[in-house]
Parts: C-alpha cells; sequence; structure tokens
C-alpha cells in the first residue's frame, strides 16, 4: 500500500528523531550528523516555508499543465467535459507517484500539490457526474483520501478523510427525514466519541508504525467535531440556514438547555482534563473552545457593552496568567512553565510580526477620514500617533 | 513519542554513537513529565494586553466629552509612567548583547509601556496640537522612545514598532499586515522613499554587526529592507524608467541572497527568491510585449510547464545549497 520505499523511509523517521534529540540537546550535533551520515532518506521539506513555497510552485506546474492539456483536449470532449476533470485527477495521482517513487518526495511541498490537486479534482468530477450529489462526494473523498492517505502517508489525508466521515453522517442523516435532521448534531457527537476511541485505541497499538502521525490529528479533531456538533450557536443557526427552521421570537430550539450547558461544561472539560492528562492539543482546542463559547453567549446576550468586556476581560486574564506564572515559574516536574527541550521556542519571532501588525505607527496623514478615525487609532493602540 | 525516542537513543548506543549517561539524561528528564506551559501562557498574556488596550481606548474614545481630556490625559501618564518605572526598575541596563528579563512578564511590560506612550503622544496631538502643524514631530518623538526601549531593554517588538514609526516619518505603512496584502499603491508615489529607507536600514545593520552592537537585531532590519526595497522594485515596472528598478532589484537580490547565507535566515532567503523569481516573470512578460509574440499563446501555453519544470529545478537546487551551507 505504501508508495515509499520502507527502508528510506524507516531512515527518514529515525532522522527525524535525531534532530529532535539535537534541537532538545541531548545529543550533541556531532552525534546526531555522526548516526545521521551512512543513512539514505527521502527528501522531506522540514522548513514550512520552503515547502508553502514549493506547494505553490507545485501548484502552478499543475495548473499549467492541466491548462495546456485542456487546450488541446477541450475541441475533442465538448459535451463530456467531466471527463477532463477526472484527467486532471488522474494527472494528479501520476504526478504524485512520479514524485514519491522515482524523486522520493515526502512531504517536500511539490507532491503535496499533487496529490491535493488529484483529490479535489476527483472530488469536482464526481460532482460533475452526479450533479452535487453531497452524500456521493463525501464518500467519494472518504475513499480517496483513505487512499492517498494510505499511499502517501500525508497527514492532511487524514483531515480530509475526517471531514469526509463527518460530511458522511451529515447528509446520511439530514436525507432521513424529519427526525433525521433533529437527530444530526448528536448523531455527529457520537461520530466523534467512536473516532475519538478509535484513535484511542489505534495509538497504544500501532506507535511504532509509519501511519502513528495520523493519530494525533484523528484525535484533534474528534474534539473538535465533538464541541461543534453541540454548541448552540452552531447548532442554531445551521438548523435555520439548513432546514429553514423559523424559531419565533421567545421560543427556542428544541433541546435549547442542553446545548447552552454543552457549550459552557465542555471546554472547561477540555482544559481541565487536558492539565491532567498532559495533552496539548486537548488545551489548544479547549483554549479555542472558551473563545468560541464567549462568541456564541455574546452573539444572543448583550451581558456586557463591548468595551467593558474587553477591558475586564484583558485585566482579568492578565491577572490569571500572571498568578499561574508565579505558581509555575519554579515547578520542576509535572505542569510547568518552565520551556519544555522538545517544544521549539521559534513562538518569540512571530510574536515581533504581529506586534508590528497590529501596533504598527501609520503615516500621519491630514486627510479628513483620519480624523474621523481617530477612534480607531485609539482601537489599535499605537496607530492613534499617527492620525491626527 | 518518548518510547520511541529513547529507542532511537538506544540504538545510537549500541552503535557506540553517544555515552550512556546521555540515554541516561533523557529517561530522566522524560521521568519527569514535564508539561510545559510556557507557550500557552505567554499567549494568553499577548491576548490580556491586547483586550485591554483595545477596551481602554474603545473606552476612552466614547467618554472623551464626559470625562475631560485632561483627567484622561493625567489617567494615561500616570499609568505609563507606573509601567515605565517597573520596566526600568527590573531592567539590567543597556549591554551590547542580548540581554533577557529574569521574568518573561517584564518584556510584555516594556511593550505596553511603549503603546501607552504613543497613545498618549497621539492624544495629545490631536486634542491640544502640542507639535502644532509638525506632524512629522508628532510620530519621530514615539519612535525614537519606541528606539530608544528597543534597545535598551533589547526588546525585538518594540523595535519593529520603531521601524515602522521611521517608515511612517516617510509617509508609508509597513506593517507585515500590508506587506502582505500588497497594498501598492501607497508606493507609487514613495517609492525612492521606500528604497532609500531600506537601504538605511541595512547600512545600519551593517554597521551595527561590525561594532557588534546588539546583532541579533539585523535579522529584523534586514527583514524589513528585504520588503521594502523589493517590493517597491516590482511595482515599477510600469514605470518608464522601469530597467533602473529591475536593475536594482537584481543587486538587491544579490545582496538579500549573500546576506541570508550569513544570518541563516531561512524566511530571507525564500523571500529573496520569491521577489526574484516574480521579477524575473516581469522581465519576461515585458520580453514577450516586447517582441510582440503574444498571438502565438498556444505555444506559449505549451511552453509554460517546462518553464515551470525549468524554475523548480533551479529552486531545488538553490534550497539543496542553502541547506548544505547552513546545515553540515
Amino acid at each position: 500500500m505504501i508508495a515509499y520505499d520502507k527502508s528510506l523511509l524507516e531512515a527518514t523517521f529515525l532522522i527525524e528523531e535525531t534532530q529532535i534529540l539535537k534541537e532538545a540537546a541531548f545529543i550533541t550535533n556531532e552525534q546526531a550528523i555522526a548516526h545521521s551520515k551512512e543513512l539514505t532518506t527521502l527528501k522531506s521539506q522540514n522548513n514550512h516555508f520552503i515547502r508553502i513555497g514549493f506547494f505553490i510552485l507545485g501548484v502552478i506546474l499543475y495548473t499549467s499543465i492541466c491548462g495546456t492539456l485542456s487546450l488541446f483536449m477541450m475541441s475533442a470532449i465538448q459535451h463530456y467535459y467531466q471527463i477532463l476533470f477526472l484527467l486532471f485527477g488522474i494527472i494528479g495521482i501520476v504526478g504524485a507517484e512520479y514524485m514519491t517513487r522515482a524523486l522520493h518526495y515526502f512531504g517536500y511541498g511539490l507532491d503535496d500539490a499533487f496529490v491535493l490537486g488529484a483529490i479535489m479534482w476527483f472530488i469536482v468530477a464526481i460532482g460533475a457526474f452526479s450533479n452535487g450529489n453531497e452524500l456521493l462526494i463525501c464518500f467519494v473523498l472518504v475513499l480517496v483520501s483513505g487512499i492517498t492517505y494510505g499511499r502517501y502517508l500525508h497527514a492532511y489525508s487524514v483531515l480530509l478523510l475526517y471531514i469526509g466521515i463527518a460530511g458522511c453522517v451529515f447528509y446520511g442523516a439530514y436525507n432521513l427525514g424529519a427526525i433525521g435532521k433533529m437527530i444530526i448534531p448528536f448523531a455527529l457527537m457520537k461520530t466523534a466519541v467512536i473516532l475519538y476511541v478509535a484513535a484511542k485505541k489505534g495509538k497504544s497499538k500501532i506507535t511504532l508504525s509509519y501511519f502513528s502521525k495520523g493519530i494525533p490529528i484523528l484525535y484533534g479533531f474528534s474534539l473538535v467535531l465533538f464541541y461543534v456538533a453541540g454548541n448552540y450557536f452552531v447548532v442554531r443557526e445551521l438548523s435555520i440556514e439548513l432546514m429553514g427552521t423559523i424559531i419565533p421570537a421567545g421560543k427556542d430550539i428544541p433541546f435549547a438547555w442542553f446545548f447552552y450547558g454543552f457549550t459552557l461544561v465542555i471546554p472547561i472539560v477540555y482544559i481541565v482534563f487536558s492539565l491532567f492528562k498532559k495533552d496539548r492539543i486537548m488545551l489548544w482546542i479547549g483554549l479555542l473552545a472558551i473563545a468560541f463559547s464567549i462568541f456564541t453567549i455574546r452573539y444572543y446576550y448583550h451581558l456586557l457593552p463591548i468595551e467593558i468586556a474587553l477591558t475586564l476581560g484583558g485585566i482579568l486574564l492578565f491577572l490569571f496568567t500572571y498568578f499561574a506564572i508565579k505558581k509555575l515559574k519554579h515547578n520542576t516536574s509535572g505542569v510547568t512553565f518552565q520551556p519544555d527541550r522538545f517544544q521549539n521556542q521559534s513562538f518569540a519571532n512571530a510574536e515581533t510580526l504581529l506586534v508590528a501588525t497590529k501596533f504598527g505607527i501609520h503615516p500621519e496623514a491630514p486627510t479628513p477620514e483620519n480624523k474621523i478615525d481617530f477612534g480607531g487609532g485609539g482601537f489599535s493602540g499605537g496607530g492613534s500617533s499617527g492620525e491626527f | 513519542m518518548k518510547q520511541k525516542l529513547e529507542k532511537t537513543m538506544q540504538s545510537m548506543l549500541d552503535k557506540n554513537l553517544i555515552t550512556p549517561e546521555q540515554l541516561q539524561e533523557l529517561k530522566t528528564y522524560n521521568s519527569l513529565n514535564i508539561f510545559s506551559l510556557h507557550n500557552e501562557l505567554k499567549v494568553l498574556l499577548y491576548l490580556s494586553i491586547l483586550l485591554f488596550t483595545s477596551g481602554i481606548g474603545i473606552l476612552i474614545y466614547q467618554n472623551i466629552d464626559s470625562i475631560g481630556h485632561t483627567v484622561i490625559l493625567a489617567l494615561l501618564l500616570l499609568v505609563t509612567l507606573v509601567c515605565f518605572y517597573i520596566s526600568f526598575k527590573h531592567a539590567k541596563g543597556f549591554q551590547k548583547e542580548m540581554v533577557v528579563f529574569d521574568n518573561p512578564l517584564y518584556y510584555h511590560l516594556v511593550l505596553t509601556s511603549v503603546l501607552l506612550t504613543c497613545i498618549f503622544i497621539g492624544y495629545i496631538q490631536f486634542q491640544y496640537q502640542l507639535f502644532g502643524q509638525h506632524y512629522g514631530l508628532a510620530t519621530l518623538v514615539p519612535t525614537s522612545i519606541a528606539f530608544f526601549c528597543g534597545y535598551y531593554f533589547d526588546n525585538k517588538s518594540v523595535l519593529s514598532i520603531a521601524i515602522t514609526g521611521l517608515a511612517a516619518y516617510i509617509g508609508l505603512t509597513i506593517d507585515p499586515k500590508s506587506i502582505v496584502t500588497m497594498s501598492t499603491n501607497a508606493f507609487t508615489s514613495i517609492r525612492y522613499a521606500a528604497i532609500v529607507l531600506g537601504i538605511v536600514l541595512l547600512l545600519w545593520s551593517e554597521l551595527a554587526a561590525k561594532q557588534h552592537i546588539k546583532k541579533h537585531f539585523n535579522i529584523i532590519y534586514v527583514t524589513f529592507a528585504l520588503h521594502l526595497i523589493s517590493i517597491a522594485c516590482i511595482t515599477a515596472i510600469s514605470e518608464p524608467y522601469w530597467y533602473v528598478f529591475v536593475l536594482l532589484l537584481a543587486v538587491s537580490t544579490y545582496y538579500f541572497y549573500n546576506i541570508s547565507f550569513k544570518l541563516q535566515a531561512t524566511s530571507l532567503f525564500v523571500f529573496t527568491l520569491l521577489y526574484a523569481f516574480v521579477g524575473c516573470n516581469q522581465l519576461i512578460f515585458k520580453g514577450i510585449e516586447f517582441l510582440d509574440i503574444s498571438q502565438f499563446y498556444e505555444l506559449l501555453t505549451f511552453l509554460s510547464p517546462f518553464y515551470l519544470v525549468g524554475s523548480i529545478i533551479l529552486f531545488i537546487k538553490l534550497i539543496k545549497n542553502f541547506n548544505k551551507k547552513n546545515r553540515p
């Protein structure tokens, strides 16, 4: 099933681990070099910048090949244009096969473009053949991304696989009629639980195999799907949008109390649980879920004016973080503020860019619009200094 | 993951590449079961500052009539001074090398102080015209304060604010967001200013490298200079003297290509290549226009995949070269 040479793939993973050990300073640079010297590996691109650059180049290459092809084929197959989409998908697979088997690319950027492109064109082709049958599209997505993951081991294939499964459940229940529509949130939650349990079980079984990198994604997205499926905002807006439910004033969606409780409780459960289990993925998803829950509540109930909410929230968050840092600063084991040796600290540079985006000083331009904009200037902090 | 790493190390030990103590070190470290909230808490800290300053900004704006300007200004000044006081108390003073606060909290406090200073000066200028019609001065004062704080407290975030302030003085918006969204119309009129600023930043970074003054700041200067000069040149393609800018882009590409090796900065390297590629394509389009062979568009479409494959091979070669030099 796997397209790569097994020994090359194994060596690639070994080098990756050596690199991690080197960056965490458990082994010296010389030792890492000595270890990786005699190994030949697949060509992967660890730097995300370069990988994205090659991805863009790959997309341009792919589209230009497709463009050239359609230029010559267009006159031949005027009425069955769907075949062209299928052909594009096949080109993507051929390209991906060539890159993985002959050039030994594994996550280099170029191969990503062809694999993703192939998946996309197959979906488009199915959509065109079936006049947009959603259930069929999701089913094909599951099929195609499952096969590409089994063959090329790219993590994003798992993500697409997951979206496909969720889509199958969603549209499957949707097509069942009125009762089916009612149970969509619960069906999705159940799917999330099943996949979560499957990921947990799979984790203990295939720790050392090539598929171990897909597990955290499966697991993380189960958490996301579980929360989103029961979020009050999502449930309410989707039931209005997709099912044409009209909710009269003073009334609420069925099981509203359940969804409210769910929206409030789940993020906290995630965070508390993640701290006990030392689970970073769950912690991040919990933090994002809290933010989304606050948004959900504020969307329906304007408890506080925005400026007071922002100021108070800022102060409370600051105090919380301050005390948390103070408390965790000297812990040498377990939950701590001290940096982990295995975690990279490249975050600091991203901060710098973020600050410059958010607070950069803008040129002074004494135009009338800018005068009115003064509030906006104060809003973005340093921006005000430039706008008079 | 932990078991995997221990296994890898065990295999290295079997090959006699490492000492048993090193494996023991890893095992001891793993047994500590560290769950570091370092990055998470830092993000929350940033978020709290962001929320607080935004909230205060709106609050002031809405209540400007009822509270009165003097009160607000006095309050702002008070908070700013308190922030600065605490920052100075914990600072280790100016040194030519990299200095880090014992507690990262103070890094953010410095940032808050500078932001509040910017708000304060902006406010006072808006309300009382402290600098009168000298708008440039009103930009330069916070900029110089930011430069001072950036160097004194060794704060990269504040330094980048200072650089945007410097650009604002010559009438540019160069925060990264506008660079990404390519708000190029800002460049049409002040292209020369942008290029000159870029060159000045580069000169300063060269000087700082020679004198060993905060060498770790250089990457910020070079990054700003790269984007300023390259975008200014690329957007100049429709100008009458476009070939001057093409030449300049070629020279600057050569310079940035070398400096990215020196600083070992992949982001610089990739963007240098990207800008060079865009410039090259523009040149080709100019050539097609000049030779007037656009009616053979079918041939051109047919040739384009080959051109792309060629450029991809070139890119792969360049990046291999870059990795070889930086990772032995």
